[in-house]
């Protein structure tokens, strides 16, 4: 069974977002791919574009924006925080704290990235209830206290 | 990376995502985990537009051809091999250590080639 928590690394993860504004936050998470930056700004116009279909804020305060990109391998996953919220013009007009980026190739044949998308918002449901969520300091703790979220 | 490859690439994820918002199942789907997706808007046919104005006309015309024969027309390559019909490189092409820097087609199936680095 496919697990989120294998696709992501601490390097993978920026729990002190610094962005104020939608845009930036796409770029402060894409930047965070293991891609060159030209392969960066591609994936983020395409991203931008998939914002304009609705916004990835599926609301309480977590935001899961996705595309699938030839510039990829394998699926990605990238988690940022925000401590102070971010407008992202989310579903429930409410700030986001926690965004999952996900990155897919197009050829992937068992289609793990609808299966990422549907796990980070079962996950997400979870993770809104949870305080740790804005407490935890350490990308390793933070992975491991996804990892016990999974798992359970 | 080349120019047109670049715009190439653009043009091949925004049809993949103009793809995905028309197609139903994926739609449901998409739904389903929470997701409100509009279909394919004007702006993104606007945004493939300005792609296609700013490509070379006949790598556009081989685009079109390319995508009405096997849906997706750029392929990627992966360990010297092609994902769009899965033959081996030639070694001349697999060794080229400039090749997304020009247009490259795939000598088997004829789709353009984007180099994904091992």
């Amino acid at each position: 069974m496919m697990k989120l928590t294998d696709h992501l690394r601490p390097e993978f993860m920026e729990l002190e977002l610094k962005s104020r504004t939608k845009d930036e936050v796409l770029r402060e998470l894409v930047d965070l791919l293991p891609v060159d930056p030209q392969s960066a700004e591609i994936i983020l116009e395409t991203l931008k574009k998939r914002e304009e279909l609705g916004s990835t804020g599926v609301s309480k305060g977590i935001a899961i924006p996705h595309c699938r990109s030839l510039l990829v391998k394998k699926l990605c996953v990238i988690l940022g925080r925000s401590k102070e919220g971010v407008d992202f013009r989310a579903l429930d007009k409410k700030p986001v704290y926690l965004f999952f980026l996900i990155v897919a190739p197009p050829q992937e044949p068992s289609n793990q990235y609808l299966i990422a998308l549907g796990k980070v918002a079962q996950m997400a449901r979870v993770l809104a209830r949870k305080k740790q969520m804005l407490e935890i300091e350490e990308k390793q703790d933070f992975l491991r206290f996804l990892e016990e979220l999974e798992a359970a | 990376m080349h120019k047109q490859l670049e715009l190439l690439i653009m043009l091949h994820d925004v049809d993949l995502l103009w793809k995905e918002s028309q197609d139903e199942d994926t739609s449901r789907k998409l739904k389903k985990i929470g997701f409100k997706t509009a279909k394919a808007s004007e702006k993104i046919a606007e945004a493939r537009q300005k792609l296609v104005n700013e490509l070379e006309k006949e790598i556009v015309d081989r685009y079109e051809r390319l995508v009405k024969r096997y849906d997706r027309a750029v392929a990627p390559v992966l360990g010297g091999i092609c994902y769009g019909c899965y033959q081996v490189m030639p070694t001349a092409l697999a060794t080229d250590r400039d090749r997304n820097r020009e247009i490259r087609l795939c000598p088997n199936c004829g789709r353009f080639l984007y180099w994904i680095e091992d």
